[in-house]
């Protein structure tokens, strides 16, 4: 079989088409399982995120009209890896057992996991758009790095220096998220 | 109070940074409350840094699900998730059938070369063990720390030695610090392969009143590991895996397995 494209895989999906989704399960699965397995997981936990994350996918398609403009393996992948994090946290918040669990319908859960991949869309989007430079200060920055190391790294005069760089592009970041019809719905 | 010299993105700034004195803060969140849209500002940055740092945060409350809803209440919804639940039980199956193939091509390949595949998978369950995402989150802001921080940037950089000795003068430097520091230090001493001293610093993590003391556990289980010595590697395990909120409980209980 010839490697089939993004096209070929959802037409596979809606159509019922076994063989071509079997293909897609070979050729992709493996990748999910490995990451969920380095990230306190087990083959069941992936096969089960793999799964959702095809079922979401489809409703995407259907219903939001949604194109993907990478390569398939790499939006299913990126759709588990935000599959299994938002899995993780419930599973941490049932060990708490904090807070009142909200009561929705697996339709709901599956519908708000797919605005959640929305979410993170647009806020991969927009960080794309901006600088390599104002990219990568905010990647240190969020991460709590030290303005120390990020005027060592960058060759600023000094920390005010620093402060006012990840000040103008965190601004820049918000703007840019704020500006897109997304934000209401999304954010 | 607040300021009213400053702006409103720096008062953001200051509070999300921590930078904020008590009162100041309480007065802030009080305006948090009553403004929707500063709410909103505080709400996104939230978003915004867990995007950065790969981590989980809930959608709102009140998103409109509905058209999504209907639509996997559907027929065809229905009929797509069978097709995907069909082809997993095929997959699984497949797997399965294929599963005494792969046992003759371990055979094969142990009776081959013994010697070489017992080294690859000793390596290879070390590097399949260790994460560095493990390694606790120290980097913190303004000069307070600053060596703990240069610590931390040396062994990021893999340079070993160098943070090794920054490790060493800043434990001698100082009589306060956050216990965590321990791992750095020892993974500092295992990156180098000196087992003993590495031992030595979990040992003092985990002796110490941490709350994240049984991380010590943990790494001195990895020591274990790497230095290929399995009686004491599972004895370590099986004092993690005695209590279920011990640091990588699971992981402790899946090594056990695979070892057995």
């Amino acid at each position: 079989m010839t490697q089939p494209n993004a096209n070929d895989y959802l037409e596979a999906l809606f159509e019922g088409n076994e063989k071509v989704v079997l293909k897609m399960y070979e050729d992709i699965l493996p990748k999910v399982v490995s990451f969920v397995k380095k990230n306190k997981g087990t083959h069941q936990d992936a096969q089960e995120i793999f799964q959702k994350a095809l079922y979401q996918l489809t409703a995407r398609v259907k219903v939001n009209k949604f194109e993907i403009n990478t390569s398939f393996e790499a939006y299913l992948f990126t759709a588990c890896k935000n599959l299994w994090r938002r899995e993780l946290n419930n599973r941490k918040k049932e060990v708490r057992n904090d807070g009142v669990f909200e009561l929705v319908s697996e339709e709901q859960n599956n519908s708000k996991a797919i605005l959640e991949q929305e979410r993170w869309e647009l806020f991969e989007e927009k960080i794309n758009s901006l600088s390599e430079i104002c990219k990568e200060l905010l990647k240190l920055y969020f991460k709590k790095t030290s303005y120390k190391v990020i005027v060592e790294k960058f060759n600023y005069a000094n920390e005010n220096t620093a402060f006012q760089r990840v000040f103008k592009c965190k601004k820049r970041l918000a703007d840019l998220v704020k500006l897109d019809k997304r934000f209401q719905e999304l954010c | 109070m607040l300021d009213s010299n400053k702006n409103r993105d720096e008062l953001i700034e200051q509070y999300l940074g921590g930078s904020m004195s008590h009162a100041t803060s309480i007065a802030f969140e009080k305006l948090i409350l009553e403004d929707k849209n500063l709410a909103k500002e505080i709400e996104l940055h939230k978003q915004l840094s867990a995007h950065f740092n790969e981590n989980y945060i809930p959608l709102k409350k009140g998103s409109n699900t509905s058209d999504l809803d209907t639509y996997f209440r559907s027929h065809e919804a229905k009929n797509i998730l069978k097709t995907i639940e069909n082809v997993e039980a095929i997959h699984s199956s497949k797997k399965k059938f294929k599963f005494p193939i792969s046992i003759a091509a371990s055979i094969i390949g142990v009776m081959i070369c013994v010697v070489g595949y017992l080294q690859f998978s000793k390596n290879d369950l070390y590097e399949d063990y260790y994460t560095e995402n493990d390694l606790p989150s120290l980097v913190s802001r303004g000069t307070k720390n600053n060596l703990q921080n240069d610590i931390i940037v040396a062994y990021q950089k893999k340079q070993y030695t160098v943070a090794n000795n920054l490790y060493r003068s800043y434990i001698d430097s100082t009589t306060v610090f956050n216990e965590n520091i321990f791992i750095y230090g020892g993974m500092t001493y295992l990156e180098l392969n000196e087992f003993d001293k590495a031992l030595l610093e979990f040992h003092k993590m985990t002796t110490s009143n941490s709350i994240d003391k049984s991380k010590g556990l943990w790494f001195t289980a990895l020591v274990y590991l790497k230095k290929e010595e399995y009686t004491l590697l599972k004895e370590t395990l099986h004092t993690i895996v005695q209590k279920k909120g011990n640091f990588n409980y699971k992981k402790a209980t899946t090594l056990l397995q695979e070892l057995d």
